[in-house]
């Protein structure tokens, strides 16, 4: 067969950070084996020897084939990986301990700098790009969930270096293994969103379950970790057989994989017809499997206890990175069934009676925690609510004013671009919220609200950052909590859901209630005292505040990150 | 009866066992994915759990092949059904670190709690 | 009765006896047996289907490979008591009682149409079949790209499930 090498090159391109987060992965392995024997002449012999073989064929590539490709981010990356490990070897012997994670911040940061190479290419071009047979399709609503999901990587890493439980001895705690499931889940996500061919979907989406199940249960020794993998596992195993099986009526029926013929297939059928049935079954079967991921009630169950029970990093992991390319691929699937004005008013319907109870009930349930992360769990549970707003408003329907049946649906923009602004500013603020929660409880040792009396005294930087996040999570200005949900809101209303936006607002004010309590015990006067003296982590405080300003600066400023924001929700092609 | 139902269903010529329709394949298939469903929601015994979860990705693999045959065996589903046998051996292999990871922890609760004081 | 609907008939009762004996046997063990009859009947299906080769990768991945992990499983972990609730099974039953009778009114409506058949693809037979999904699997326009993704899904879901499973956190430091 003859193989065309160019055109490999440039369908490697397409998907060239999630690459590099494989090899991330393989990196940490390596790594990590010349750790195992503490024996440093394997290391210093096997350190150069990989890094410039590997350096050597990126140089090999162009020089021998002709074509040009720029590979200077992933020589620059392993140079830099050498040289963290060598030095760490020669000036901290024995000491170090942040040398996976500084190995995975390596990695992370490159795939962040190619997609926004991409990105850069993407965004203005408008037309998606379709690589390896149609699989993977590049377009701006793609590149920018990939973007949330790397960035979510690149600081979830980052907090791994400084997360306490897994700090004293990095190779019985498996911070390589853990590192490794992270980067995993992450390209797993990455690529949900950037396809839409079914058996891509389901391969991905199984990729991030399963790293994020064994992320979970990663805190060997610890019963609750230990429990919430399990029904993680469980509920999620079933979740995806559901979804499975809704996959295989929808290809059993149209004989095609990818959603838009799918979708043009379910215009077209009958949809009374025992098969309509049999269809629609199978679209709400895929659906079950998407609301699994994003907590929407009635599939909300496993998050408390996941949240509470999983390493830090990995909560953060999950209710940001998991869930943003979750509702990537919702959307992505919502998609197909625009036009359809049989079932997709009820599917529509379903949706918002589905945001109301799920935002109702997580912050009902966040009233009364007493655990940091158990309550940014209902939190989180609670946020999908306001998210799913969005999604609601994605139909319009035309009513014709003869009779008064729907006439046409058509696509409303307003909500897409409505959610993704909602999920960066959410990225930001949530990672935020959870860095600070490692940074506390790296000082206190607990992770229970009583138990941070007094410390934004202690440490003013990160309890002030803290209350940023804690202000936009809430929702007031000026923060970019607040512009995401003035943006869904008014796509609520703008797309004749007012009710919804009523009792989102009213939901709001409920969630003042216990944001504003951690609020005021941080800086309640009199702390208690018995917290010991952790070592201190200037980094990690270091990348709070870069969050917080974040959170102000696109609550001051959010119109650029809007407009990108609807460029992306056009991208997808209506 | 069932020749009244063949007579309804006729197979596509040129497929293999055109004498066998593909609704029954379908109707077996979501015999078995209710079996697993019941099963989860029944069952308390994880393994057992696990094992209803096999069932229904079988009833899936199996809906895949019968559409498949329907097409003159397009591979397409045949490609897919090898993914899903895949990632179920996966599934079941994390499941059971888990789950052994849990009962050891369940079992030796107090002598944990001893190692973590002296670390 | 042709041969092919004794078949069909004799592997549709392994495969649901099977899966009945999984799910309401008391002892595990069992289960396992039922779940690998089960199993066998699938695989036997699959060869009724003209997928010889997935019938093959069925009985020695899963009959092979997956049973015999719950087997391991069932000896690794200690027996679980249950107690069977009869509100359970009721609420249950009936749930799938509804279910059924939904699928069987629609699958027994069917009236043969498929769609997405296409007209030129010739009478296949399972050996091109083979060739053809071998071929896919590392065709660049096909699913070259799933197939090199799964072997990641398999590399760290492996190394992360033997880090879990390990006796202590330590290796030997």
């Amino acid at each position: 067969m003859d193989y065309d090498f160019a055109s490999y090159l440039r369908d490697l391109r397409t998907i060239g950070p999630e690459l590099i987060l494989c090899g991330t992965i393989l990196v940490l392995f390596l790594v990590d084996l010349w750790r195992i024997g503490r024996n440093r002449t394997i290391s210093w012999v096997l350190a150069p020897l990989v890094t410039f073989a590997a350096c050597y064929g990126l140089y090999l590539v162009p020089a021998t084939t002709g074509i040009d490709v720029d590979l200077w981010p992933e020589f620059l990356g392993l140079t830099a990986v050498y040289a963290v490990v060598t030095v760490a070897d020669l000036r901290w012997r024995g000491r170090d301990r942040w040398v996976p994670g500084a190995v995975a911040v390596i990695g992370a940061a490159l795939a962040c700098l190619r997609l926004w190479q991409q990105g850069v290419e993407v965004f203005g071009e408008g037309a998606a790009a379709f690589s390896w047979g149609g699989l993977v399709r590049v377009d701006a609503f793609g590149v920018l969930l990939r973007g949330l999901a790397c960035l979510t990587l690149l600081v979830t890493s980052w907090f791994t270096i400084f997360y306490a439980p897994m700090r004293r001895d990095p190779g019985a705690k498996g911070v390589t293994e853990f590192l490794a499931c992270l980067a995993a889940a992450a390209a797993g996500g990455m690529f949900l969103v950037a396809t839409e061919n079914l058996l891509f979907i389901y391969l991905s989406l199984e990729l991030l379950s399963l790293c994020s199940y064994l992320q979970v249960g990663m805190l060997k020794g610890d019963r609750r970790s230990s429990e919430a993998s399990l029904k993680y596992l469980i509920y999620g195993s079933v979740a995806s057989g559901f979804m499975l099986f809704g996959f295989s009526l929808l290809y059993g029926f149209s004989g095609e994989l990818a959603i838009p013929k799918i979708g043009q297939f379910l215009q077209t059928m009958p949809r009374h017809s025992p098969e309509g049935v049999l269809m629609t079954v199978g679209v709400l079967l895929s659906f079950s499997g998407f609301a699994y991921k994003l907590t929407l009630v009635p599939f909300h169950f496993w998050a408390p206890d996941v949240y509470e029970g999983a390493p830090t990093p990995t909560t953060a992991f999950l209710s940001v990175g998991s869930k943003a390319v979750s509702f990537g691929i919702m959307l992505r699937f919502l998609h197909m069934l625009t036009g359809d004005i049989v079932w997709a008013p009820g599917l529509v319907h379903l949706a918002a009676l589905a945001a109301v109870v799920t935002m109702t009930y997580g912050n009902l349930a966040a009233l009364h925690q007493s655990n940091l992360k158990r309550l940014f769990g209902y939190s989180s549970i609670a946020h999908a609510g306001y998210m799913l707003l969005g999604v609601v408003t994605v139909f319009q329907f035309m009513e014709d004013p003869a009779t008064g049946l729907l006439r046409e649906g058509r696509f409303f923009g307003e909500g897409y671009a409505a959610v993704l602004f909602y999920l960066g500013a959410y990225l930001l603020m949530n990672l935020g919220a959870f860095g600070a929660v490692i940074f506390l409880a790296n000082r206190t040792g607990s992770e229970e609200i009583e138990d941070i009396r007094g410390l934004g005294w202690k440490s003013p930087w990160v309890g002030g950052a803290f209350i940023v996040f804690l202000l936009s999570l809430t929702g007031i200005p000026p923060t970019a909590g607040f512009f995401a949900k003035w943006y869904v809101f008014r796509a609520a209303i703008d797309g004749g859901f007012l009710w919804l936006a009523v009792v989102a607002g009213i939901n709001t004010v409920i969630s003042l209630f216990y944001y504003f309590r951690i609020g005021r015990m941080l800086f309640l006067r009199d702390g208690s005292e018995a917290f010991f003296e952790a070592p201190r982590a200037p980094w990690l405080a270091a990348v709070l505040l870069l969050l917080a300003f974040g959170t102000l600066w696109f609550g001051v400023f959010p119109g650029a990150a809007r407009e990108v924001a609807a460029e992306a929700a056009r991208s997808l092609g209506w | 009866m069932i020749a009244s139902i063949l007579a309804v269903l006729p197979a596509a010529e040129g497929i293999p066992n055109p004498s066998i329709p593909t609704s029954w394949v379908l109707l077996l298939a979501a015999l078995l994915f209710i079996l697993g469903i019941y099963g989860f929601l029944v069952r308390r015994d994880l393994i057992v759990v696990f094992m209803s979860i096999e069932l229904m990705l079988n009833a899936a693999n199996l809906t895949f092949l019968a559409a498949a045959r329907e097409r003159m065996l397009d591979p397409e589903g045949q490609v897919y059904a090898i993914f899903v046998i895949t990632v179920a051996a996966v599934e079941a292999a994390v499941g059971l670190a888990l789950l052994i990871a849990w009962f050891r922890l369940r079992a030796t609760l107090d002598v944990e709690t001893a190692v973590e004081l002296e670390g | 009765m042709s041969a092919e609907i004794l078949a069909f008939l004799v592997l549709a009762t392994a495969t649901v006896a099977g899966g009945v004996v999984t799910l309401w046997s008391r002892y595990v063990v069992h289960s396992a047996f039922g779940l690998m009859l089960s199993l066998l009947g699938v695989a036997g299906f699959y060869v009724l289907l003209g997928s010889d080769f997935l019938a093959v990768t069925q009985v020695v991945v899963y009959v092979g490979g997956v049973v015999v992990l719950y087997l391991f499983g069932v000896m690794l972990t200690p027996p679980d008591r249950e107690e069977r609730s009869i509100r359970r099974i009721a609420v249950a039953g009936i749930f799938a009682v509804a279910a059924l009778v939904v699928l069987l009114k629609a699958v027994f409506g069917m009236e043969g149409r498929w769609y997405g058949v296409d007209p030129d693809r010739g009478p296949a037979s399972g050996g091109a079949v083979i060739r053809e999904v071998g071929n896919a699997f590392m065709d660049k326009e096909a699913y070259l790209l799933p197939f090199e993704i799964a072997s990641v899904l398999l590399l760290v879901a492996l190394v992360g499930a033997v880090f879990i499973a390990r006796r202590e956190g330590g290796r030997g430091s």
